[in-house]
């Protein structure tokens, strides 16, 4: 049988202590005049100690709480570093490099004075960005000739 | 035959420019996502939650506070670095959506420069509406680039930080963090009650102990109404990103526009009364 504590039943303990403790506090106000000394010393001590036991719940409540965070947090660490490399991308000098190859063409149409080929040359500089994401590898090096997976050598595990 | 290529060619510059001005504009999901970070960032909530137990031990010192002064100081670095995954994606967030992600126009002036000493009988006039051409235009095309990207990662991000600003984080600071400041609230009361009822205080000394039950409920008030001001700020950071997620294949939609707007002035209320608590 699981005996462990959930978050929900962690808070539901916490809430009762502490309004345990008000009511004892709510009595002592109303009959502060009527009981003894003792009584009151007891009561007064059954005030702290229900509040200790509510903040003690709470933090465990705060723990349990904290595991159940733990799955998303990652996942969204996950897109956060997707994202760097994204600007890192955008940021990447081989990618400049290429928009100069396609300004050439682009001012070699404005050179020849041929709007066919300028609108050509801007279609193509569009595309560079779209597309080089998946042409540029690792170190932003630009793939020449890249092979299929087909005709990549089959992997070759374990230690010779 | 010369000037009718030249009005070809003016037309072409005219519908380059049009595809230009025609591109996403982000500056909504930019400002949005600023404000976020900067919203997400006033965490002191966390603080004042892990110092809950030393300051409970001031009116209560017989307790065995140690442990639960030990527990809170962990609880509350885990806390802190899940609060800044948050920031630290609305920070990337900010960077994709940004105009000066990239620059291309040191290239492209580099580039007009060398056509220019091509001797090619381009003239300067001429070169320089070419320079400016080339970079409206690849300004546009890195634009469309980052609006992908941004639409990427809204999908990606959407259902986990849904899930850490709807979920236990928004129940850690609504119930959790809320009872604490109740727990001490009662504490409070009792212990300034306790010494005025069993103290035999003098006259000066009732209204001391009266004065500093005041102050400290009052600081306890401050730090209740941060708890609630920074609710808001999970609960409008959760609303933004989602409608971000449902408009994520029109982000420049008016109606996205106008409701992330908003959203920035609500979360700049928050702000101010997070700085002022």
């Amino acid at each position: 049988m699981n005996m462990a504590l959930t978050t929900e039943e962690a808070r539901t303990i916490a809430d009762a202590f502490l309004e345990a403790a008000k009511g004892v506090d709510e009595y002592l106000d109303a009959n502060f005049q009527q009981i003894s000394r003792a009584e009151y010393e007891f009561l007064n001590e059954s005030f702290k100690t229900l509040l200790r036991v509510a903040a003690f719940a709470t933090t465990v409540a705060v723990g349990l709480a904290i595991d159940a965070l733990e799955e998303p947090a990652t996942k969204l660490t996950n897109v956060i570093e997707q994202t760097k490399e994204k600007i890192k991308e955008l940021q990447a000098v081989g990618r400049v490099i290429r928009f100069v190859a396609g300004l050439a063409d682009l001012a070699a149409g404005i050179m020849a004075k041929n709007p066919n080929a300028i609108v050509a040359s801007v279609t193509n500089l569009g595309n560079l960005i779209e597309d080089s994401e998946s042409d540029i590898d690792g170190c932003d090096v630009s793939v020449e000739e890249a092979t299929s997976d087909e005709e990549l050598p089959a992997s070759q595990g374990g230690v010779v | 035959m010369a000037q009718r290529r030249r009005g070809l060619l003016a037309v072409t510059a005219s519908c380059i420019v049009m595809l230009v001005t025609s591109c996403i504009d982000l500056t909504a999901v930019r400002e949005w996502s600023k404000t976020s970070l900067e919203a997400t960032q006033y965490n002191e909530i966390v603080t004042t939650y892990a110092n809950t137990p030393e300051r409970l031990k001031r009116y209560d010192p017989s307790g065995s506070w140690d442990d639960q002064i030990a527990l809170r100081k962990n609880q509350a670095e885990a806390l802190r670095q899940i609060l800044s995954v948050v920031s630290d994606y609305m920070a990337a967030l900010a960077t994709l959506s940004a105009d000066s992600t990239v620059d291309y126009h040191k290239d492209v002036d580099a580039l007009t420069t060398a056509v220019g000493k091509l001797n090619a009988g381009i003239s300067k006039d001429t070169l320089g509406a070419v320079g400016s051409l080339v970079k409206a235009v690849l300004g546009a095309a890195a634009r469309a680039y980052q609006a992908k990207q941004v639409v990427s990662i809204v999908e990606q991000a959407n259902a986990p930080l849904q899930a850490i600003l709807r979920g236990e984080l928004r129940e850690i600071v609504a119930q959790d963090f809320r009872r604490d400041l109740m727990i001490e609230q009662t504490e409070i009361g009792g212990y300034y009650k306790n010494l005025l009822r069993t103290g035999n205080p003098s006259a000066a000394a009732r209204e001391a102990l009266v004065e500093w039950k005041e102050v400290r409920l009052e600081q306890n008030a401050k730090q209740l109404k941060a708890v609630d001001a920074y609710l808001e700020v999970l609960a409008k950071v959760a609303e933004g990103h989602q409608k971000l997620y449902d408009n994520r294949n029109k982000l420049d939609a008016k109606t996205l526009i106008k409701d992330l707007f908003s959203l920035v002035v609500e979360l700049r209320k928050q702000i101010k009364i997070l700085a002022e608590s």
